[in-house]
């Protein structure tokens, strides 16, 4: 059966370190802009932690929670796309080929959470920086939108790994670079056709909403809602 | 008039065309917009309104030069008849073998006949698609019905103030006071006046509906333009379209020339108010607070728009140097010219006899 890859983020252990921010640039060779450009909201962090302040002071609190491509089912970016550079692929993610993207930044205007990316300049890394970019991983040239892929590399390296021994892979073989690094593991990734594997489960939890749901855009991104309500910690 | 208007709606639109391309991130690659069988063995994405606004803007430049160039064939024959030298040559190439024969009459006005009809579906359907590559992508503030015909109204709206202002010009640089008539610019006024009472109604209709829908998301870009900081120029556009404009223009004793011009300069700087209302600030308050940002547009951006407003007034004032300005045959022919082609014909030798001194494109 075919994989359909799914995320679900716990926001009850999200401290909002963002440990996922840092790995996920590592692994994905995401270029940084720079104070000026990142003033313009030029960033290309393909998930970030956004913060958001509930209640009044002095009963206030910081609500964490990660934001990346939801990978929705009914994704706005991908009809708009003159050239098929976002797509579906047959794993249900929405995939941006490079080669195809011509920059018009239409998907980045039709996506309701802000996790397309366009490259205003060609990347470069300080000395010697450029050492540590990943080989797997195409390095996006200027003038393309890039975005979370959920580490479709590793995903590929997966499955080959467990065709060569042919086996099935394992639920929690493949781990995105955030969900990896995530300290008090509250991100969970896993395949949403298989009842039994963690993501599944978890987001069948009475917790589990999705973000902007009423967009209607079928995200395969869950979030499990805070137990604790506000001011009784 | 025909000419006048034709000449702005095509230098716009070369011009407009620029800008999707100016704006993609590999401009090099824009022909990847056109279905051809291409080694990258994949078509456009004919879902994508982007690809629908290439077929539109292609088809309306190329409908609009057609409507434009056929009825100057017989103005550039007579200057060919007329010039010497370098002169001649080009106008010789210009006048594609022109002879003035009654079958080229007839087919002439054939053409034109059905280039009248076929200009005004495109017309409409290229401000629709426009508005759509909006109304398409589910952001608060475009995602909405009303896009369509809203555009195509302030289409009409500032095209024919644009045209007010041009006529204007020309009139006053090229001596045009016995054939542009304060009663064009009156008739021209009353329109203007049906188009800015059919805009005001467009934006309350738009505005008075987001308001009480109360969506979150589209309440903090109506907000944002209603009270917050784009207030300014929100009031400015409605002072520019419609409360200096509608005076003007309703008491007949302003309706004059000085009248509809000083209405039509606002109405250009309103709808171009308009356009960056509806660009900036829903993208700026899309749904998620931590994502809103705030724009302000950098030295390339502005040296970008002034080169194109300035390279509008180049081609013009070149194609108003070059081209006669008002149709001679037609003028001489009356409005509407007769299918007889001797008659036609021999109009037109009057007419350049008679306004020979009167063009500096072809004297001097």
């Amino acid at each position: 059966m075919a994989h359909r890859w799914g995320m679900v983020v716990d926001l009850d252990r999200c401290t909002g370190c963002e440990a996922c921010v840092a790995a996920c640039h590592a692994e994905n060779n995401i270029a940084t802009v720079g104070a000026d450009q990142a003033a313009r909201g030029r960033t290309m962090h393909w998930i970030h932690v956004e913060r958001y302040w509930e209640g009044e002071f002095p009963n206030i609190r910081a609500r964490f929670q990660p934001v990346l491509c939801q990978q929705c089912d009914a994704a706005p970016c991908e009809p708009v796309c003159p050239t098929y550079a976002s797509y579906h692929n047959s794993e249900g993610l929405n995939a941006q080929v490079y080669n195809r993207c011509i920059g018009t930044r239409y998907c980045a205007n039709a996506c309701p959470y802000t996790v397309r990316y366009f490259n205003w300049f060609n990347p470069a890394w300080d000395k010697p920086l450029q050492l540590q970019l990943n080989p797997d991983v195409s390095v996006r040239e200027v003038g393309v939108m890039e975005k979370c892929t959920f580490c479709n590399q590793r995903i590929l390296a997966g499955e080959i790994k467990a065709k060569a021994a042919n086996r099935e892979l394992q639920d929690g073989e493949v781990k995105p670079a955030c969900v990896q690094s995530c300290p008090p593991t509250a991100m969970v990734f896993g395949d949403l056709n298989d009842p039994n594997s963690q993501v599944s489960r978890m987001s069948r939890s009475v917790r589990a909403t999705t973000l902007l749901a009423e967009v209607g855009t079928l995200p395969k991104v869950t979030y499990l809602e805070r137990e604790s309500s506000h001011g009784d910690e | 008039m025909t000419r006048c208007a034709e000449a702005i709606t095509v230098f716009a639109l070369a011009i407009g065309a620029q800008y999707p391309i100016i704006h993609l991130g590999r401009s090099w690659l824009f022909f990847w917009l056109i279905p051809y069988p291409s080694e990258r063995g994949i078509w456009p994405n004919f879902r994508s309104p982007l690809v629908w606004d290439f077929f539109a803007i292609s088809t309306y430049l190329t409908g609009s030069l057609t409507f434009l160039l056929l009825p100057i064939i017989p103005d550039w024959a007579m200057v060919r008849d007329r010039a010497t030298g370098l002169r001649k040559r080009i106008y010789t190439v210009l006048a594609l073998g022109w002879r003035g024969t009654p079958r080229e009459w007839h087919r002439l006005e054939v053409a034109m006949r059905i280039m009248a009809v076929t200009i005004l579906p495109v017309a409409v359907s290229v401000h629709t698609i426009v508005s759509w590559d909006f109304a398409m992508a589910p952001v608060p503030m475009w995602h909405s019905t009303v896009f369509g015909p809203y555009f195509v109204a302030g289409a009409i709206f500032s095209g024919i103030a644009a045209l007010i202002i041009a006529m204007a010009l020309v009139r006053k640089a090229l001596h045009l006071e016995e054939y542009l008539k304060p009663l064009h610019f009156d008739n021209l006024g009353k329109l203007l006046l049906v188009m800015s009472l059919l805009w005001i109604y467009f934006i309350f209709a738009e505005r008075l509906t987001v308001w009480y829908g109360n969506q979150p998301a589209e309440m903090a870009a109506f907000w944002s333009i209603q009270r917050g900081k784009f207030a300014v120029l929100f009031w400015t556009m409605i002072c520019c379209n419609f409360l200096i404009p509608f005076p003007i223009l309703a008491i007949k004793k302003l309706r004059t020339i000085a009248g509809t011009v000083i209405a039509s300069s606002t109405i250009v700087v309103g709808m171009w108010l308009e356009r960056f209302l509806i660009v900036v600030p829903p993208l700026e308050h899309k749904y998620l607070p931590y994502d809103w940002g705030s724009y302000r547009p950098t030295w390339v951006e502005i040296t970008i728009t002034v080169g194109t407003f300035m390279g509008m007034i180049l081609l013009y004032v070149l194609f108003a140097k070059f081209v006669p300005i008002i149709s001679i045959w037609e003028l001489k022919g009356g409005q509407h010219a007769k299918p007889i082609a001797e008659q036609a014909n021999a109009t037109v030798n009057l007419a350049a006899q008679r306004l020979d001194s009167t063009l500096p494109s072809t004297s001097s």
